[in-house]
């Protein structure tokens, strides 16, 4: 949930960037993917998270 | 398909390994010249030597540690000693903790908010011509891409735990 807010405020921080670049010709762009079952996620990340917070891997 | 991108430089951080890695081979295949970071040096090395090889790109590895302050300058002083500017930017180095805000310790809030956020702004500002003393040519097209992981705390995790059922 940490990541939302942070995600949040990375939005502001694209907006406020691409406001203040746009006159220089540069774009600043975001892009939220969201959770990627790439195979990172799946060898790594996830069983990482499942070990650290079982509490949630019941859910 | 011509990107437009041949011959540029870009700077990708989080680039060993998966979203980060696949936009680096992204880059190197359409004829970039990719400096590519993570913290791991071993395995960011690998990583290069075989983008390079794959793609016949140039691909300078740099390892560091996107959240600490000083990181970012120094990544860009060396693709610009190397490849003599920046023209793409993708912060694609990211953190997640599993649990709640409030469940969060101070240390994993510091250390995910230095990697998501700050580290951004501290290579934008590394790598942005600002002044006229830039490494950028003022003619030279930018392109800075965000790349941001949302969804990626519970609420990501028990979604994908359900499309694996």
């Amino acid at each position: 949930m940490v990541s939302h807010a942070l995600s949040a405020a990375i939005n502001n921080l694209t907006r406020s960037m691409a406001l203040e670049l746009a006159h220089d010709g540069i774009l600043v762009n975001a892009i939220g993917v969201g959770a990627i079952l790439t195979d990172n996620w799946a060898h790594n990340m996830l069983p990482d998270v499942r070990k650290r917070r079982p509490e949630i891997a019941k859910q | 398909m011509d990107l437009g991108i041949s011959g540029k430089t870009a700077i990708v951080t989080g680039a060993s390994t998966g979203i980060g890695r696949a936009i680096a081979e992204e880059f190197a295949q359409n004829g970039m010249r990719v400096v590519i970071v993570a913290r791991n040096a071993e395995h960011l090395c690998a990583t290069a030597k075989q983008i390079a090889s794959q793609f016949k790109a140039e691909v300078l590895p740099v390892a560091a540690n996107v959240a600490d302050p000083a990181e970012p300058a120094r990544v860009v002083a060396s693709a610009v000693e190397r490849f003599g500017g920046v023209d793409v930017l993708v912060n694609s180095a990211g953190r997640a903790h599993a649990g709640g805000i409030l469940e969060a310790s101070d240390a994993d809030w510091q250390d995910m908010t230095e990697t998501k956020l700050s580290a951004m702004r501290r290579f934008c500002q590394a790598a942005i011509p600002h002044n006229a003393e830039t490494p950028l040519g003022p003619n030279r097209q930018h392109f800075f891409d965000w790349r941001y992981l949302s969804e990626l705390q519970t609420h990501g995790f028990s979604r994908t735990q359900r499309s694996h059922q």
